[in-house]
Protein backbone atom coordinates (compact mmCIF):
# COMPACT_ATOMS: atom_id res chain seq x y z
CA UNK A 1 0.00 0.00 0.00
CA UNK A 2 1.36 3.35 -1.01
CA UNK A 3 1.93 6.02 1.61
CA UNK A 4 -0.52 8.15 -0.33
CA UNK A 5 -3.33 5.59 -0.18
CA UNK A 6 -5.26 7.46 2.49
CA UNK A 7 -4.85 10.69 0.54
CA UNK A 8 -6.30 8.91 -2.49
CA UNK A 9 -9.23 7.62 -0.44
CA UNK A 10 -10.00 11.11 0.85
CA UNK A 11 -9.66 12.39 -2.69
CA UNK A 12 -12.29 9.93 -3.92
CA UNK A 13 -14.63 11.08 -1.15
CA UNK A 14 -14.11 14.72 -2.12
CA UNK A 15 -14.87 13.86 -5.74
CA UNK A 16 -18.03 12.02 -4.71
CA UNK A 17 -19.13 15.01 -2.64
CA UNK A 18 -18.52 17.28 -5.59
CA UNK A 19 -20.82 15.11 -7.70
CA UNK A 20 -23.44 15.24 -4.94
CA UNK A 21 -23.15 19.03 -4.91
CA UNK A 22 -23.56 19.11 -8.69
CA UNK A 23 -26.71 17.00 -8.48
CA UNK A 24 -28.14 19.17 -5.70
CA UNK A 25 -27.36 22.31 -7.72
CA UNK A 26 -29.16 20.77 -10.68
CA UNK A 27 -32.19 19.94 -8.51
CA UNK A 28 -32.31 23.46 -7.11
CA UNK A 29 -31.89 25.05 -10.52
CA UNK A 30 -34.67 22.91 -12.01
CA UNK A 31 -37.09 23.48 -9.14
CA UNK A 32 -39.64 24.99 -11.56
CA UNK A 33 -38.72 23.22 -14.81
CA UNK A 34 -41.87 21.84 -16.37
CA UNK A 35 -40.40 20.58 -19.62
CA UNK A 36 -37.68 18.05 -18.85
CA UNK A 37 -38.63 15.32 -21.32
CA UNK A 38 -41.39 14.40 -23.72
CA UNK A 39 -43.45 11.36 -22.69
CA UNK A 40 -46.27 10.23 -25.04
CA UNK A 41 -46.56 13.68 -26.57
CA UNK A 42 -46.80 15.46 -23.21
CA UNK A 43 -44.05 17.32 -21.40
CA UNK A 44 -43.04 15.77 -18.11
CA UNK A 45 -41.52 17.99 -15.41
CA UNK A 46 -38.01 17.57 -14.05
CA UNK A 47 -37.53 14.67 -11.67
CA UNK A 48 -35.39 15.05 -8.58
CA UNK A 49 -32.02 13.33 -9.06
CA UNK A 50 -30.02 11.43 -6.46
CA UNK A 51 -26.54 9.90 -6.43
CA UNK A 52 -25.80 6.28 -5.62
CA UNK A 53 -22.53 5.86 -3.71
CA UNK A 54 -20.60 2.61 -3.51
CA UNK A 55 -17.33 1.67 -1.84
CA UNK A 56 -14.45 1.17 -4.22
CA UNK A 57 -12.51 -2.07 -4.54
CA UNK A 58 -15.29 -4.41 -3.63
CA UNK A 59 -15.25 -6.16 -6.98
CA UNK A 60 -13.82 -9.59 -7.59
CA UNK A 61 -10.62 -8.43 -9.22
CA UNK A 62 -9.54 -6.34 -6.22
CA UNK A 63 -10.06 -9.30 -3.88
CA UNK A 64 -8.18 -11.50 -6.34
CA UNK A 65 -5.36 -8.98 -6.41
CA UNK A 66 -5.29 -8.86 -2.61
CA UNK A 67 -5.11 -12.66 -2.47
CA UNK A 68 -2.32 -12.76 -5.04
CA UNK A 69 -0.36 -10.17 -3.09
CA UNK A 70 -0.57 -12.41 -0.05
CA UNK A 71 -2.67 -9.99 1.99
CA UNK A 72 -5.91 -10.80 3.71
CA UNK A 73 -8.97 -10.46 1.52
CA UNK A 74 -10.60 -7.42 3.21
CA UNK A 75 -8.17 -4.59 2.47
CA UNK A 76 -8.35 -1.10 3.94
CA UNK A 77 -10.65 -0.18 1.07
CA UNK A 78 -10.21 2.17 -1.80
CA UNK A 79 -12.58 4.97 -0.98
CA UNK A 80 -15.95 5.75 -2.47
CA UNK A 81 -17.32 6.24 -5.93
CA UNK A 82 -20.51 7.46 -7.52
CA UNK A 83 -21.83 4.51 -9.49
CA UNK A 84 -24.95 6.11 -10.91
CA UNK A 85 -27.35 8.99 -10.70
CA UNK A 86 -30.99 7.93 -10.34
CA UNK A 87 -34.25 9.85 -10.63
CA UNK A 88 -36.75 9.99 -7.79
CA UNK A 89 -39.70 7.92 -9.07
CA UNK A 90 -41.60 7.67 -5.78
CA UNK A 91 -42.23 11.29 -4.82
CA UNK A 92 -45.24 12.51 -6.85
CA UNK A 93 -45.20 15.69 -8.93
CA UNK A 94 -46.85 18.69 -7.33
CA UNK A 95 -50.00 19.99 -9.02
CA UNK A 96 -50.23 23.77 -9.14
CA UNK A 97 -53.26 25.66 -10.45
CA UNK A 98 -52.01 27.95 -13.21
CA UNK A 99 -54.40 27.99 -16.22
CA UNK A 100 -52.27 30.47 -18.21
CA UNK A 101 -49.27 28.18 -18.19
CA UNK A 102 -48.69 26.57 -21.61
CA UNK A 103 -48.19 23.20 -19.88
CA UNK A 104 -51.46 23.34 -17.96
CA UNK A 105 -53.87 20.44 -18.45
CA UNK A 106 -57.59 20.75 -19.29
CA UNK A 107 -58.47 21.50 -15.66
CA UNK A 108 -55.81 24.26 -15.48
CA UNK A 109 -53.33 22.39 -13.32
CA UNK A 110 -49.61 22.27 -14.06
CA UNK A 111 -47.38 19.42 -12.94
CA UNK A 112 -44.37 20.87 -11.13
CA UNK A 113 -41.12 18.97 -10.37
CA UNK A 114 -40.95 16.76 -7.27
CA UNK A 115 -38.06 18.81 -5.91
CA UNK A 116 -38.46 19.93 -2.30
CA UNK A 117 -36.20 22.97 -1.68
CA UNK A 118 -36.04 22.29 2.07
CA UNK A 119 -34.87 18.76 1.48
CA UNK A 120 -32.32 19.96 -1.05
CA UNK A 121 -30.97 22.50 1.45
CA UNK A 122 -30.57 19.78 4.05
CA UNK A 123 -28.78 17.58 1.51
CA UNK A 124 -26.61 20.53 0.58
CA UNK A 125 -25.60 21.08 4.20
CA UNK A 126 -24.91 17.39 4.67
CA UNK A 127 -22.78 17.33 1.55
CA UNK A 128 -20.83 20.44 2.59
CA UNK A 129 -20.16 19.04 6.05
CA UNK A 130 -19.10 15.73 4.58
CA UNK A 131 -16.68 17.56 2.28
CA UNK A 132 -15.27 19.46 5.25
CA UNK A 133 -14.90 16.25 7.24
CA UNK A 134 -12.94 14.65 4.40
CA UNK A 135 -10.70 17.71 4.11
CA UNK A 136 -10.04 17.36 7.85
CA UNK A 137 -9.13 13.69 7.37
CA UNK A 138 -6.84 14.69 4.52
CA UNK A 139 -5.08 17.32 6.61
CA UNK A 140 -4.72 14.88 9.50
CA UNK A 141 -3.16 12.34 7.14
CA UNK A 142 -0.75 14.93 5.84
CA UNK A 143 0.06 15.94 9.40
CA UNK A 144 0.88 12.32 10.20
CA UNK A 145 3.15 12.03 7.18
CA UNK A 146 4.96 15.25 8.08
CA UNK A 147 5.30 14.11 11.69
CA UNK A 148 6.76 10.82 10.48
CA UNK A 149 9.44 12.79 8.66
CA UNK A 150 10.44 14.33 11.99
CA UNK A 151 11.33 10.92 13.45
CA UNK A 152 14.91 10.96 14.60
CA UNK A 153 15.37 14.70 14.63
CA UNK B 1 -2.11 -42.94 1.05
CA UNK B 2 -3.05 -39.37 0.22
CA UNK B 3 0.07 -38.03 1.94
CA UNK B 4 2.25 -40.35 -0.05
CA UNK B 5 0.79 -39.19 -3.32
CA UNK B 6 1.41 -35.56 -2.38
CA UNK B 7 5.00 -36.43 -1.60
CA UNK B 8 5.35 -37.97 -5.03
CA UNK B 9 4.04 -34.79 -6.64
CA UNK B 10 6.46 -32.73 -4.59
CA UNK B 11 9.41 -34.84 -5.75
CA UNK B 12 8.35 -34.23 -9.32
CA UNK B 13 8.40 -30.48 -8.77
CA UNK B 14 11.61 -30.51 -6.73
CA UNK B 15 14.18 -30.19 -9.54
CA UNK B 16 12.73 -26.98 -10.92
CA UNK B 17 12.37 -25.34 -7.52
CA UNK B 18 16.05 -24.38 -6.88
CA UNK B 19 16.44 -22.70 -10.27
CA UNK B 20 13.28 -20.68 -9.56
CA UNK B 21 14.52 -19.41 -6.21
CA UNK B 22 17.90 -18.65 -7.72
CA UNK B 23 16.30 -16.52 -10.42
CA UNK B 24 14.26 -14.70 -7.78
CA UNK B 25 17.42 -14.04 -5.78
CA UNK B 26 19.31 -12.47 -8.66
CA UNK B 27 16.26 -10.42 -9.50
CA UNK B 28 16.09 -9.12 -5.97
CA UNK B 29 19.76 -8.26 -5.99
CA UNK B 30 19.37 -6.42 -9.24
CA UNK B 31 16.38 -4.45 -7.97
CA UNK B 32 17.78 -3.61 -4.59
CA UNK B 33 21.09 -2.09 -5.64
CA UNK B 34 21.44 1.33 -4.03
CA UNK B 35 21.77 3.12 -7.35
CA UNK B 36 18.51 1.67 -8.68
CA UNK B 37 16.59 2.47 -5.52
CA UNK B 38 17.85 6.04 -5.59
CA UNK B 39 17.08 6.37 -9.27
CA UNK B 40 13.56 4.97 -8.87
CA UNK B 41 12.72 7.15 -5.91
CA UNK B 42 14.03 10.27 -7.63
CA UNK B 43 12.01 9.37 -10.70
CA UNK B 44 8.82 8.93 -8.70
CA UNK B 45 9.54 12.21 -6.89
CA UNK B 46 9.90 13.91 -10.24
CA UNK B 47 6.69 12.26 -11.46
CA UNK B 48 4.72 13.59 -8.50
CA UNK B 49 6.10 17.09 -9.10
CA UNK B 50 5.24 16.87 -12.80
CA UNK B 51 1.75 15.63 -12.04
CA UNK B 52 1.14 18.53 -9.65
CA UNK B 53 2.44 20.90 -12.30
CA UNK B 54 0.25 19.42 -15.02
CA UNK B 55 -2.85 19.54 -12.85
CA UNK B 56 -2.32 23.16 -11.84
CA UNK B 57 -1.72 24.02 -15.48
CA UNK B 58 -4.94 22.27 -16.46
CA UNK B 59 -6.82 24.17 -13.78
CA UNK B 60 -5.34 27.46 -14.99
CA UNK B 61 -6.35 26.61 -18.57
CA UNK B 62 -9.90 25.91 -17.44
CA UNK B 63 -9.87 22.19 -18.22
CA UNK B 64 -12.21 19.77 -16.49
CA UNK B 65 -10.24 19.10 -13.33
CA UNK B 66 -11.38 19.24 -9.72
CA UNK B 67 -9.85 21.86 -7.47
CA UNK B 68 -9.26 19.39 -4.65
CA UNK B 69 -7.38 17.06 -7.00
CA UNK B 70 -4.95 19.86 -7.79
CA UNK B 71 -4.50 20.64 -4.11
CA UNK B 72 -4.01 16.99 -3.18
CA UNK B 73 -1.48 16.47 -5.98
CA UNK B 74 0.52 19.46 -4.77
CA UNK B 75 0.34 18.18 -1.18
CA UNK B 76 1.58 14.77 -2.33
CA UNK B 77 4.42 16.43 -4.19
CA UNK B 78 5.28 18.44 -1.09
CA UNK B 79 5.33 15.38 1.17
CA UNK B 80 7.43 13.44 -1.35
CA UNK B 81 9.89 16.30 -1.65
CA UNK B 82 10.16 16.60 2.13
CA UNK B 83 10.82 12.87 2.34
CA UNK B 84 13.55 13.15 -0.29
CA UNK B 85 15.13 16.08 1.55
CA UNK B 86 15.08 14.10 4.81
CA UNK B 87 16.74 11.13 3.13
CA UNK B 88 19.36 13.43 1.61
CA UNK B 89 20.00 15.03 5.02
CA UNK B 90 20.49 11.61 6.57
CA UNK B 91 22.90 10.60 3.81
CA UNK B 92 24.94 13.80 4.18
CA UNK B 93 24.94 13.35 7.95
CA UNK B 94 26.29 9.83 7.59
CA UNK B 95 28.95 11.02 5.15
CA UNK B 96 30.08 13.76 7.50
CA UNK B 97 30.12 11.35 10.40
CA UNK B 98 32.48 9.12 8.46
CA UNK B 99 34.67 12.05 7.35
CA UNK B 100 35.09 13.14 10.97
CA UNK B 101 36.37 9.69 11.87
CA UNK B 102 39.94 9.73 13.30
CA UNK B 103 42.36 7.66 11.27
Amino acid sequence: MSIFQSLNISSSALTADRVRMDVISSNMANMDTTRAKMVNGHWEPYRRKMVVLEPQQTNFSSYMQAAINGGNAPTAGGGVKVTKIVEDQTTPFQLVYDPENPDANAAGYVQMPNVDPLREMVDLMSSTRSYEANVTVLNATKGMLMKALEIGK
Amino acid sequence: MAIQSIGAVESVFQPSAPTLTKAADTNQQKDSSFRDILKNSINSLNDSQLQADQLSQKLALGDDVDLHEVMIASQKAQVALNLAVEVRNKAVEAYQEIMRMQV
